[in-house]
């Protein structure tokens, strides 16, 4: 029952890592943003502090969410669509392990790169446990939720527009609590569990009922 | 010629008989219109004449008697459209979907124009057009481009019975998603405001602004209703040529 | 290859209307057939063929009209048990060809999967097993894609003009393929230009509404 799953996982996985370029760029992407934010705000080491934290949740947001059309587009393109739901177990378990290899190749990439961020924009040193943490949480809640709109939006043309639409609605409640478990980190403050908490229960929430439309969403586009 | 009529009645029944529908909305829609005209002019008179101005905010109170009523509207419009797509999703009924659709653009008109009177209901106040401490108003924005993306929707996909499909999922997860934006919003103020703030409604509303306030509530409804079964004709008589077009095709 | 029969297999379909977008393409279709039998699925262009196909496989779904599977005397789900093979083959070019295959075995195969190396043997491909798919030609394209029926057996084959844009060579061996299927029981829906050089096989021709 796992093995249709683990070997979905790690085809897409495959293909991520063989396209190589992708994964890179959406890495740069996330980086450059932490670069060139201090253009527009000055480089006032403390300014830049204050806002890190939501400055690493927007980019984490924008460098996912410019993934997320090809989530499904390829297997649309060339046909692979019509064996994973005709010949796979239940699509919304297909749909799941689709998003496990997404994030694996998109989020975990932003987990890592992370510190690089956080150290541009002068993140204090204590709070970068709680950073990974939020990130690895945020990302998750990111990838599944945008698959609904992925799903929503496969074979439209300029289909990306109308996904972003859609999607960052949604995902204000992610950067909400991202970056507010980010800044109060490391100085004990109860919003700190109260915002971690908050974000797991919508991370894991996502994965749990996000299969759901997205696997909905697939069906009605699927011939 | 039989088997043709079979056909018809098939995907007749599947848009829950929308001829019936045609037929109950035309007999009922003049008189909506009447009375969404007759509640407006009530409610404006109330509004504008009967309440008396408040002593804090003077004659600016008398924008809460637009704001308050859309504010309110935008959200159960939203659940109506959300409940629709539900039955559609059940049923299948296009007539369902249809009415959704109908009813988003009246929705977010709503919503645009809440934010719209809020902006100018909050100036005295806050000093500035726009206040981020406001969650009611800042959900109201949220609230805003979750109407557009389920207009883009309809928008964007060529096939309107993909279309429809798709835009009741869209209700169904914006809807599902609306009270965590609004919960998470609400909390974000508590992080970042001083706890005394000023609620735009006032912390109790005097009996003397209630009647207005019911009567614009009312013509607002009635709008809505008036301008919703107006809107799913148009969109069934659109779906029905297109279908008769497509149908002509066939064959040549 | 496993030579284990297919059990006891029929499909009968009644009354089938199959609409896209608000064109209605398929009007009250009906047919049987049971396991054994290679059917010809012929007709004009834009008949309904493909939509037929891809009815059965489960990616469209019917306005109205029943569709029954029994294998074995049970009635069963039929979308879990067909193979649909068409137009889009379902290849990735960043793998290559026996890891095309390998991932289908594994995302769909079952007891009657065959390896991978017997599959690539059975299509004439095996020299290219560890070569990127995207050298590949139509051809072997099609002929890999088509190979994803021995590592993911279904009982129900639906195929979708297998044997268009194949040399003489390949045409053969995936007639025989489809042979060999229906001589274990398996049954075969061809959409086909030209009708399949089998002995013993069933016709069912479309035409505008209702079939012949």
């Amino acid at each position: 029952m796992a093995r249709p799953l683990t070997s979905l996982i790690k085809r897409d996985v495959r293909l991520a890592v063989r396209q190589g370029g992708s994964v890179v760029q959406s890495v740069l992407f996330f980086l450059m943003i932490g670069m060139i934010v201090p253009f527009g705000v000055g480089a006032d080491a403390d300014k830049l502090a204050d806002i890190a934290p939501g400055i690493i949740m927007v980019a984490a947001l924008l460098a996912l969410l410019l993934t997320l059309d090809r989530l499904f587009q390829a297997d649309f393109e060339d046909g692979s669509i019509d064996g994973l739901i005709t010949l796979g177990p239940l699509l919304e378990l297909t749909v799941l392990a689709k998003g496990v290899a997404h994030w694996l190749g998109t989020g975990l990439p932003l987990v890592l790169a992370a510190p690089v961020m956080a150290l541009l924009l002068n993140l204090p040193l204590d709070a970068y446990p709680v950073m990974v943490l939020t990130i690895i949480l945020a990302t998750i809640g990111l990838s599944f939720i945008g698959m609904i709109g992925a799903a929503l939006t496969v074979g439209i043309r300029r289909g990306g527009l109308l996904l972003s639409l859609l999607v960052i609605p949604l995902y204000v409640p992610i950067i909400i609590f991202g970056s507010a478990a980010i800044a109060v980190a490391g100085t004990g403050s109860p919003d700190l569990p109260a915002s971690l908490g908050l974000l797991a229960l919508i991370a894991l929430g996502s994965l749990v009922l996000s299969p759901f439309a997205a696997a909905a969403a697939l069906r009605l586009n699927a011939a | 010629m039989q088997l043709d009529e079979r056909i018809d009645r098939l995907t007749m029944q599947r848009y829950a008989n929308p001829k019936a529908f045609i037929a109950i909305a035309d007999r009922v829609i003049p008189w909506l219109k009447v009375l969404t005209g007759l509640a407006f002019v009530g409610g404006l008179y109330l509004a504008l004449f009967q309440a008396p101005a408040d002593y804090q905010q003077s004659e600016t109170v008398r924008i809460m008697f637009v704001h308050v009523p859309t504010a309110t509207m935008s959200m159960m419009v939203f659940a109506i459209m959300t409940t629709s797509s539900i039955v559609a999703l059940i049923w299948g009924h296009r007539v369902a979907d249809l009415f959704a659709r109908a009813s988003a653009p009246i929705g977010a008109a709503f919503t645009f124009i809440a934010l719209f009177s809020g902006s100018f209901w909050g100036r005295p106040m806050w000093g500035t057009w726009w206040e981020w401490g406001d969650a009611r108003l800042v959900s109201e924005l949220i609230l805003l481009f979750i109407y557009f993306g389920y207009m883009g929707i309809w928008q964007t996909i060529d096939d309107p019975i993909k279309a429809a499909k798709a835009a009741r999922i869209t209700a169904i997860v914006g809807a599902v998603n609306l009270p965590i934006i609004k919960f998470s919003v609400d909390w974000w103020n508590t992080l970042h405001q001083p706890a005394s703030l000023v609620r735009m409604d006032g912390p109790a509303i005097h009996e003397s602004l209630l009647w207005p306030l019911f009567a614009m509530w009312a013509a607002f409804g009635l709008f809505y209703v008036t301008m919703a079964l107006i809107g799913t004709k148009i969109e069934i008589l659109r779906f029905q040529s297109r279908a008769r077009a497509m149908r002509q095709t066939e064959g040549v | 290859m496993s030579p284990t029969p297919f059990p006891d297999l029929s499909l009968s379909v009644d009354g089938l209307c199959v609409t896209r977008g608000t064109r209605t393409v398929l009007r009250d279709l009906g047919f049987a057939f049971i396991g054994g039998q290679a059917v010809s699925l012929t007709g004009p262009n834009g008949v309904g063929k493909s939509t037929l196909l891809l009815t059965l496989a489960g990616l469209l779904s019917a306005e109205d009209g029943a569709i029954t599977l029994q294998i074995g005397g049970q009635p069963v789900e039929l979308a879990e048990q067909c193979f649909l093979y068409g137009h889009r083959l379902g290849l990735k070019p960043l793998l290559t060809v026996g890891e095309n295959l390998q991932f289908w075995r594994d995302f769909a195969g079952n007891g009657r999967s065959a390896t991978v190396e017997q599959a690539l043997d059975a299509v004439a491909l095996t020299v290219l097993q560890d070569h990127s798919a995207s050298i590949l030609s139509q051809g072997q394209q099609k002929r890999l894609s088509f190979a994803r029926a021995l590592v993911a057996p279904r009982p129900i084959w639906l195929l979708d003009e297998p044997l268009a844009s194949l040399d003489g060579d390949s045409q053969e061996r995936i007639t025989h393929l489809i042979d060999d299927h229906r001589g274990r029981g398996g049954l075969a829906l061809v959409a086909t230009h030209q009708p399949l050089p089998l002995a013993g096989g069933v016709d069912l021709i479309l035409k505008r509404g209702g079939h012949s």
